[in-house]
């Protein structure tokens, strides 16, 4: 009625009451695209902040720690010795010098009656005479600035055991100067007191304020470090130019010390996240997908149904451009909404993200401050950029359709549906062509190590199904109609009936669904593969009875660690048969960071454990490595630099650059990152002597290995931090640490379902809206309401039987891209496939039943349907 | 006779905004099994209410339908259901037929509906479709028929179930005459030999002449009743004849 006089022929008021009471008229409808909209922009914001939050949260703290630092000297590994600085008093020509002692620790705060609080910090040591110049140290005292000369700072500071906090980490915790705390370094816990609180400036204001201050020779003590420096840092004079400086101290510094940037440190994180952010943030392109289809299907199904008032719209002089304006300003109007909502939606799912990033951030840096900022009018910016110009864009189609419609549409009415639907041509040669495309571009290598062809890959897998699925409706109506009329009866045949009939309409809203739901069985796929492997790889590298580590949960004090006294004690156990040693270090390698670790190749080759790529027999090849120059990477190393065995590579060890052999590659699951590990007798030689950050335990035949602990730990005593895991332990920890991971991937793909399924239950009520008359004539002939409900309700179940039927389909070729193409190039792991067959036969009852119930409502509506109806309108 | 329908009183009216419509302002009428019964009139003078009502498709406001002997008041939607399934059949000027299924399904619909076996609807479909002169187009979509085809296979539908009363609604005011003429003959027949009660709205007087019984209706009121004897029938047959042999 509003298109048969509409009040005002200016596209604003026509906008008015042509679109907008026609989306209030429709509620279900409108809400369904607007939370489905809502949700795919939400997931793109929410995967930006995470990402954001993390490189961000990284470079702020490099950014504050660093200071003025325009150079800093590192040596791989186990820092510099002490020694040498004398060695390099000629910097001082360059500017100031301060060595520093910079680790990640843990802080053991006590709590009245309960079991003391552990933090990770970053743990700054440094001599503050020094230092001062490099970095703000504004101390505190409750919110005045305490104000202090360089030798009253240094006074606080010379007590050994004193520590300097922030304000956010005292404010944290309750604590004052005076205060005693934990430093727990490796298995030993130093008692300290605050001496100082700092204020949110300078290094202290990084990292929420996990930051910790000491002088750099408590610092040493404190971590174990004696004799050694971490960094030395370079502060130029004025005038001298960075670049310069750089080039000139390279090459005057001795083999094995490295000159670089601060921010250097930030560009390799960077780098080293790149792919996992990508990958995040193409995954969450594909949930924008689903949203871009339902929008498509709403402007859709109100052209189709609108048509008789297109055309008098038209007859009343309205141009084509109007009405294409109208139905773009429909989708605009929705996807303005849908991204309001989004972007605020987005901040809270980022919470969750943040967590599935930080965990893999903290791989790289303890403290990783990922935070979610707040949002930010940036942020809010970049749901409206996103969602509003591809909501645009997938109306494009519809609104054009719209257009072509004449005035002769309003006259003759709305067609008849044909019962005779044809096999889509088009569209099925259009899947044919992307599917096509797709199994071309899955066979593509990287682009700057980025699985970018494999993301096109999936994209052209998804709008592949999505244009084959009018055909697919086709091949279910030709074929499964006697058997729908033989098992349901009369409401079984008039239900595939409708179904033909409505495939052009219907084709859209299903795809969105089975695109939600082949993400979902892919990731259950893929996810469920990977969870296999590692289980399978778990079980045979962890073949040791016991793990001892100095810090649980937490990569902190990866270097070093566990004294020769406490091996010693736990060797002596009379259950003990054998001890293997790991430690690993952080090293720059070709850009990027790689962790460097050995063990005791000898120990391991005993007793088994590692699962060799290459070559065919791995274990000679590891045993080659004992005392020689020779090394084992992992598959990720292998892939990522193109290293295979026998091939050279090139190490920094504090000697400069030194050539290793690959000898073996084997499988490792535990980091994306590359890990090259060498015998203990080899690394010793080259990187000086370490302690290992970590034992495994070989107990006799027969012995208990949760009794074991329990005597190990009482020989061991309460003041040696030390976690004791028995293999069982460790491997349910592993298994718990995988789930919670891909805990979020899941939430967000339900989040998708259901969202579909409601778009879904959105398209069917249309639907029956449509058929008003038919419904009306059905009840005239003498269908009850009971039929009726049965007619929709296996609809709606058929519907979603062929949905999940596709999106298993589409998502096993998915699963396929993601374990085969996308995790080997952005991760460098191999996944045995596995299909998680029990998941997939829950998932596929529990979205038939869901679509079936999502029929109801459409049904009872029906069941109202004024018979009146029947004998007035044309047909 | 037994009386298929008996109306007494009838009384519909409805609120259109602020107004009320009176549709049926208090009308009696009866139709015996084998009866043929015109309502003429102007438009909204309440044909189609009486027809819905009769039909049992809408309740009326006062007054009562029987139809068979029961009172239609007494039931419950899917009681309404039910016996229109089993004991009325509908025309209507628009055809309304299912789109989505072919002529034998549309035909055999209400068998199935009533749970008949569907081989067993489908050849008493097939029988029907023969009567009426579609056979031929079983397994076309409606949208393939002309105009008179798609009424015929209305009218298969509406008897393939042998109902008691006949229901038409202006069943030739969307054909062209020849068409209209056929269909006319082809209701007459049908209720000739079913013994269903045909009860028919129509404004074309051609039509009304053709009935036993023709009642003139205007402003929701009965104005005039005219009754034939058999013997008319003879009389008004042949004109129809002329205009085509075929039903």
């Amino acid at each position: 009625m509003t298109a048969g006089r509409p009040r005002s022929p200016a596209p604003a008021g026509l906008f008015r009451s042509f679109v907008i009471r026609n989306l209030r008229q429709q509620p279900l409808r409108s809400v369904a695209t607007i939370a489905s909209l809502a949700v795919g922009v939400a997931v793109v914001v929410a995967i930006q902040l995470a990402n954001a939050s993390s490189v961000r949260g990284f470079s702020t703290a490099l950014d504050a720690l660093a200071g003025r630092t325009s150079l800093e000297l590192t040596v791989p590994g186990v820092g510099l010795d002490e020694t040498r600085l004398t060695d390099l008093g000629w910097l001082r020509a360059y500017g100031l010098v301060s060595p520093v002692i910079d680790a990640d620790v843990l802080l053991e705060v006590p709590a009245a009656g309960e079991a003391p609080a552990l933090e990770a910090v970053r743990l700054l040591g440094v001599d503050i005479l020094r230092d001062r110049p490099f970095r703000d140290y504004p101390l505190v005292e409750g919110d005045a600035p305490r104000l202090v000369t360089t030798q009253g700072f240094l006074d606080l500071l010379t007590d050994p055991r004193s520590i300097i906090l922030t304000r956010q980490f005292a404010a944290r915790h309750g604590l004052s100067v005076g205060d005693r705390v934990g430093l727990v370094a490796g298995e030993r816990t130093v008692a300290l007191r605050v001496t100082g609180i700092l204020g949110d400036e300078g290094p202290a204001s990084a990292l929420d304020g996990s930051f910790a201050l000491m002088d750099i020779a408590a610092a040493q003590w404190a971590v174990d470090r004696l004799g050694r420096v971490d960094r030395v840092d370079v502060r130029l004079a004025d005038g001298i130019d960075v670049a310069r400086a750089e080039q000139e101290i390279a090459s005057r510094v001795p083999a094995g010390i490295t000159v670089r940037r601060p921010s250097s440190r930030g560009a390799e994180v960077e780098r080293m996240l790149r792919a996992f952010q990508f990958n995040l943030t193409a995954l969450s392109l594909i949930a924008l997908i689903v949203g871009l289809f339902l929008v498509y299907n709403t402007v859709s199904v109100s052209v189709i149904t609108r048509r008789t008032e297109i055309g008098l719209l038209r007859t009343l002089g309205v141009t084509r451009r109007v009405v294409v304006g109208l139905f773009l300003g429909e989708a605009g109007a929705l996807a303005l909404l849908g991204c309001a909502l989004g972007a605020p939606l987005g901040w809270l799912l980022a919470h969750g993200a943040v967590r599935l990033t930080s965990s893999t951030v903290s791989q790289f840096w303890i403290v990783s401050a990922a935070t979610v900022p707040p949002l930010e009018p940036r942020m809010v910016g970049l749901a409206f950029a996103v969602g509003l110009p591809l909501a645009l864009v997938a109306a494009a189609a519809p609104a054009l359709e719209a257009a072509r419609l004449t005035p002769l549409t309003a006259v003759r009415g709305d067609e008849d549906l044909d019962a005779r639907a044809r096999w889509p041509r088009r569209s099925s040669a259009g899947a044919v062509v992307l599917f096509g495309s797709g199994a071309w571009l899955a066979a593509q290598g990287p682009v700057g190590g980025l699985p970018v062809f494999g993301m096109l890959a999936a994209l052209a897998v998804v709008l592949g199904a999505g244009l084959a699925m009018p055909a697919v409706l086709f091949a279910v109506r030709r074929w499964c109609g006697p058997a729908m009329a033989r098992w349901l009866r009369v409401e079984g045949r008039l239900a595939h009936a409708n179904l033909g009939s409505a495939i052009p309409r219907l084709s859209i809203s299903v795809a969105a669904l089975a695109v939600s739901l082949a993400m979902m069985a892919a990731i259950a796929i893929m996810v469920g593969s990977f969870r296999e492997t590692v289980v399978y790889w778990i079980g045979q590298t962890l073949q040791a009875d016991l793990f001892v580590s100095t810090a649980r949960g937490s990569p902190a004090a990866e270097r070093g660690g566990i004294s020769a006294a406490t091996e010693a004690v736990i060797a002596g156990h009379p259950a003990v048969e054998a001890l293997d040693g790991f430690m690993g270090m952080d090293v720059s390698y070709r850009g990027s960071t790689i962790t460097v670790g050995a063990g005791r190749f000898a120990t391991r080759l005993e007793r088994g454990g590692l699962q060799f790529k290459d070559p065919a027999d791995g274990t000679a090849a590891m045993a080659s490595a004992i005392g020689s120059d020779r090394v084992v990477v992992s598959e990720a190393f292998s892939l990522k630099y193109e290293a295979g065995a026998g091939d050279e590579i090139q190490l920094p060890t504090p000697a400069g650059p030194t050539p290793f052999e690959v000898a073996a590659v084997y499988f490792d699951y535990s980091s994306d990152r590359g890990l090259v590990v060498m015998d203990a007798g080899t690394f010793e030689r080259h990187f000086g002597p370490e302690r290992p950050s970590g034992l495994t335990v070989y107990l006799a035949s027969g012995a208990d290995p949760e009794t074991v602990r329990d005597e190990l730990n009482a020989a061991l005593g309460p003041e040696r931090r030390l976690f004791i895991t028995t293999n069982a332990a460790l491997r349910a920890t592993v298994l718990r640490i995988f789930d919670a991971t891909f805990a979020i991937t899941y939430a967000l793909e339900v989040i998708a379902i259901g969202v579909s399924l409601f778009g879904m239950a959105a398209t069917l009520l249309t639907l029956v809206l449509e058929r008003r008359r038919e419904v009306a004539m059905l009840r005239l002939v003498g269908a009850d309401s009971r039929q009726l409900r049965r007619l929709i309700v296996i609809e709606a179940g058929v519907l979603g039987a062929v949905t999940q039927a596709v999106g298993l389909v589409v998502g096993l070729a998915l699963s396929l891209i993601l374990i085969y193409v996308i995790n080997v190039q952005s991760f460098g792991w191999t996944i045995q496939f596995h299909l998680p067959v029990g998941f997939l036969a829950q998932a596929t009852v529990a979205i038939v039943v869901a679509a079936a119930l999502a029929g109801l409502y459409p049904a009872r509506l029906a069941a109202r349907f004024d018979l009146g109806d029947v004998g007035v309108a044309q047909g | 006779m037994m009386a298929v329908v008996e109306v007494h009183d009838l009384r519909k009216r409805y609120r259109r905004g602020d107004t009320e419509v009176t549709a049926l302002d208090g009308l009696d009428l009866t139709l015996e099994a084998g009866a043929f019964v015109a309502i003429v009139g102007p438009s909204g003078c309440g044909k189609s209410t009486l027809l819905h009502l009769c039909g049992a498709m809408d309740r009326p406001t006062a007054g009562e339908v029987r139809l068979d002997g029961r009172s239609l008041a007494t039931l419950d939607d899917d009681e309404l259901t039910r016996l229109r399934r089993e004991r009325i059949g509908f025309v209507f000027q628009f055809f309304n037929l299912l789109p989505t299924l072919t002529v034998a399904e549309n035909v055999a619909l209400p068998l199935l509906l009533a749970g008949s076996d569907p081989a067993e609807a489908t050849a008493r479909a097939g029988e029907w479709a023969e009567r009426v002169g579609i056979s031929h187009r079983l397994d076309h979509a409606p949208s393939q028929l002309s105009g008179g085809e798609a009424q015929r296979v209305a009218i298969a539908r509406a008897v393939v179930h042998k109902p008691a009363l006949l229901i038409a609604d202006e069943p030739t005011g969307n054909l062209d005459s020849e068409n209209g003429a056929r269909i006319l003959e082809l209701l007459q027949e049908v209720n000739r030999r079913s013994r269903a009660a045909l009860l028919l709205a129509t404004h074309d007087a051609a039509v009304a002449a053709a009935a036993d019984r023709t009642v003139e209706m205007r402003d929701g009121r009965i104005l005039r009743v005219e009754s034939r004897v058999a013997a008319v029938a003879s009389v008004t047959r042949p004109a129809f004849a002329s205009a085509g042999s075929a039903p």
